[in-house]
């Protein structure tokens, strides 16, 4: 099988073949154009130019449908679902298995529940409604259907981000089983371990072009790695610059949180963040970690104070009038608005100076500083029009960032900043975290990546069950150390949930 | 980027949640909790409104909103309940009007019974082909339907020269006076609409994947389904069903009223997004739609029946409306 594809405006003549029965994996940074080029081979984009040649048969694809019918499946990153649906409607959706007349709800759930489990080795509620699932139950029963349809090629755009270790490994055995029935399976995801634990072959695109592909199973798993990273950026890795040595600064802390709370998540936690730091907050999954960023920024109410340069606030509308800001980890749902322009998102925090009179808005100031903010970060396209909805991962990321900078905000909360980053992007958000950081603002990382945790912060508390179990300085800052007490005992450094670093990556410092 | 502690939310994928159809326990019922008190308070108020009689009357009164609402739901259904961007028909009205005055001024220039039923018919079912096809092209439902919605109340007034036609014949009289095992005609046809609309939106994969597009276009298209067709179907049954429903109207009035569409189109959008009262999950449906033209017929009836003055029912109406909207919406929020 050939897919081949003239120039866009995205894409530059990418070619990528899949054989039957053979893993490729697609990488490159966000904005290489994987993406572009998936929505193409399913249907969701047309072509400029090119052509897709099954069996060596040209095809068209011009609507998803077709796509279906020459069984291209897809798992997409965005896991497009109806929310409304349950487990089993959804399930089946345009499936020919589901469609019989005087079906009874409870029978499509329970074949639903079976299939799920067949599939992923995982239980999930059939009588459920989509939107009441988490997003690890979403993604499974993507999966599923995806292996229900019977795909002769199955393409998986970043199918892990939300899964924990064990569900990655089930994962993985079953494409191993689609492997060996001969399914031709497209991989794209930013985790190279991954990459190199499940494919034959990595392509790996750089600016919408073929920037070259890695043979893996001829090549060593840390060979392997380091030459895709080295093809990704272009070249040798730009070297990150070292971070400024923490200076724990003795002036009044610019955020307070006393005995903040959920019930039965997080134990009462304490925590004061000076002017010029970044601390850290991790902890595995499950340890309530990921309810601390809404806490601390009262999104979700609990017990327990946070006060702002001195002054209580008691939701978020108050923190973030407190010059306070926060960056929530689902940034499709939470921090972008999708069907505005860059502009108009970088201004949403600011409006308030952006006019001559108050109420009434300037767009020439507003354009100016949006056209001043998109270069600083280094947003691409490097347009203030663009709707921020087409904008990649990494690029919505730095677009939230800098509204608030844009705001002056002094005080930032951030969850999980770079998940779903490329590389390039991320020393980007570090730096400009970084620079905030110098210029006196007070920042909160809470991150379940270690790399970026070990790089990013001065100093870093270790949740484990609920609890802070360790306060670490920079000096002592290292992933085994906070894996040790993540995981509940210095003397278990690895596993239970976490993933293996790779020793190719570069530590993003 | 490597060193992860596995993002997301992992544990809880393998802990079964109760799903909230059930977590919302008592509030589930509260669209027919309303529904039952109201009943309860007018048949304590006025000894007349349970009798077989009163009952029927209403029946017989609410078919004609019951029918266009059913139409009504397949078009939310399929294009989702965002008033502005979603699923919505406002020529259901005018279509309904048109279809009424084509049949009795057909009939009163003499044409049979069956040609002028299908002129009707087909009137209706042409305004709701172009409606599918316009809004498949992408434009925006409420403003295209406002359009064909001009048109055809339009048509309507041409057509019937802005007077009332009479509308004789046998089928229309038995319409209107006619019985079935005791059950009125009207009523009959209803139950026959209705089975029919809740076996195809709510028992089969037709009407899931119509659910599935409206919920989610992109979902749809993702899962391969023909997401114009399911659309464009959409419109076509909800006028053909207006059509019907027209027809009736003008049986029951014994005569064609011009411009009438735009006086029962409120009542219709109402019958069918109030049925989201009636589900778990707040989506419209076909007993849903029955149940609120039902609902509204009762409340103008009982109202009445009471002795309330005809200028208050209006008001009374639409308090016990916001009543029902306020107790999903609460509901809403409890599960969510």
């Amino acid at each position: 099988m050939t897919k081949a594809f003239g120039p866009t405006e995205v894409l530059h003549g990418v070619d990528l073949a899949v054989g039957a029965g053979e893993v490729v994996a697609l990488v490159g940074e966000n904005g290489a154009g994987k993406s572009t080029l998936i929505k193409i081979l399913t249907g969701l984009y047309t072509p400029d130019g090119g052509s897709v040649r099954m069996d060596g048969a040209a095809v068209e694809i011009g609507r998803p449908q077709d796509a279906e019918r020459l069984g291209i499946h897809v798992i997409h990153q965005e896991r497009h679902q109806a929310g409304r649906l349950s487990v089993g409607e959804q399930l089946y959706l345009g499936l020919p298995t589901g469609s019989s007349a005087w079906r009874s709800r409870r029978a499509t759930a329970r074949r639903a529940e079976r299939d799920i489990f067949e599939a992923t080795g995982q239980r999930v509620p059939g009588r459920a409604l989509i939107s009441e699932l988490t997003v690890a139950q979403r993604q499974l029963v993507q999966i599923t259907r995806a292996v229900l349809a019977r795909p002769r090629v199955l393409i998986l755009d970043e199918p892990t981000a939300p899964l924990s270790a064990e569900e990655v490994d089930q994962l993985f055995a079953t494409l191993g089983t689609l492997r060996a029935a001969g399914v031709g399976i497209v991989y794209i995801s930013h985790y190279l371990q991954e990459v190199t634990r499940v494919a034959d072959r990595v392509e790996v695109l750089r600016n919408g072009a073929n920037a070259g592909s890695v043979d893996l199973t001829s090549t060593s798993q840390a060979d392997a790695a380091a030459r895709i990273v080295e093809l990704m950026v272009g070249g040798a890795v730009e070297e990150f610059e070292e971070g400024v040595p923490a200076v724990v600064p003795d002036t009044a802390p610019a955020l307070v949180a006393d005995g903040v709370a959920l019930g039965g998540v997080l134990e009462p936690l304490d925590l004061a963040v000076h002017p010029g730091e970044i601390v850290g907050v991790t902890g595995l999954v499950g340890s309530g970690v990921e309810a601390v960023a809404d806490l601390l920024t009262r999104a979700r109410r609990g017990p327990g104070t946070v006060r702002l340069h001195g002054r209580r606030v008691r939701d978020v509308s108050a923190f973030v009038a407190a010059r306070g800001a926060y960056v929530p980890a689902d940034r499709r749902e939470d921090g972008v608005l999708g069907n505005h322009s860059v502009a108009q998102n970088l201004s949403a925090a600011m409006l308030g100076r952006l006019g001559r009179w108050p109420g009434l808005l300037s767009p020439s100031a507003e354009r100016r500083a949006a056209r001043e903010m998109v270069s600083r970060l280094d947003v691409r396209p490097a347009s203030t029009a663009a709707l921020a909805g087409t904008l990649s991962g990494g690029n919505q990321q730095k677009v939230v960032l800098g509204r608030w900078l844009a705001a002056g905000s002094t005080v930032l909360v951030l969850d999980q900043p770079t998940s779903g980053v490329d590389i390039a992007s991320r020393a980007q958000i570090y730096a400009t975290l970084r620079a905030l950081a110098a210029t006196g603002a007070a920042l909160v990382v809470v991150t379940v990546d270690l790399e970026e945790l070990v790089g990013l912060v001065d100093r870093a508390l270790v949740l484990h069950r609920g609890a802070v179990a360790a306060e670490l300085s920079r000096e002592r800052l290292s992933i085994d150390t906070v894996l040790a007490i993540a995981s509940g005992g210095k003397d278990t450094p690895v596993d239970s949930g976490l993933r293996e670093p790779t020793e190719s990556q570069e530590v993003p410092a | 980027m490597t060193a992860t502690i596995a993002p997301g939310n992992a544990p809880a994928a393998r802990t079964v949640p109760e799903p909230a159809v059930r977590r919302a326990g008592i509030l589930r019922w509260s669209g027919y909790g309303v529904l039952l008190v109201v009943v309860l308070g007018f048949s304590v108020g006025a000894p007349a409104f349970l009798t077989s009689g009163n009952v029927s009357t209403i029946l017989a009164q609410a078919s004609v909103y019951a029918i266009a609402g059913t139409g009504f739901t397949f078009v939310v259904a399929t294009g989702g309940d965002d008033v502005l961007r979603g699923g919505i028909d406002l020529s259901v009205g005018a279509t309904a009007g048109l279809a009424g005055t084509v049949v009795a001024v057909l009939a009163a220039a003499g044409t049979g019974t069956l040609a002028a039923l299908a002129a009707g018919l087909g009137a209706a079912l042409a305004v709701g082909a172009v409606n599918g096809a316009v809004v498949v092209a992408g434009l925006r439902p409420l403003l295209a339907t406002l359009a064909t919605m001009g048109v055809a109340s339009s048509l309507d007034l041409v057509i019937s020269s802005n007077v009332k036609t009479p509308l004789d014949g046998a089928l229309y009289d038995y319409l209107r006076e006619g019985s079935v095992a005791g059950v009125p005609a009207s009523v009959a046809l209803l139950i026959v609409v209705a089975l029919v609309a809740t076996w195809a939106l709510h028992k089969t994969s037709w009407g899931v994947n119509s659910f599935a597009t409206g919920d989610s276009a992109t979902a749809a298209r993702v899962a391969g389904l023909p997401v114009a067709r399911y659309t464009w179907t959409s419109y076509v049954l909800c006028s053909g069903l207006a059509g019907v429903a027209g027809i009736l109207l003008a049986s029951r009035l014994s005569a064609s009223v011009p411009g009438i569409g735009t006086q029962i189109l409120l009542d219709i959008i109402l019958v069918s997004t109030m049925s989201a009262v009636f589900s778990s999950r707040l989506l419209v449906s076909v007993p849903g739609t029955v149940l609120s033209a039902v609902f509204v017929a009762a409340l103008s009836n009982g109202l009445t029946l009471l002795g309330v003055a005809s200028q208050w029912v209006g008001a009374a109406k639409g308090v016990l409306i916001l009543v029902v909207l306020a107790a999903v919406a609460l509901r809403g929020r409890k599960s969510s």
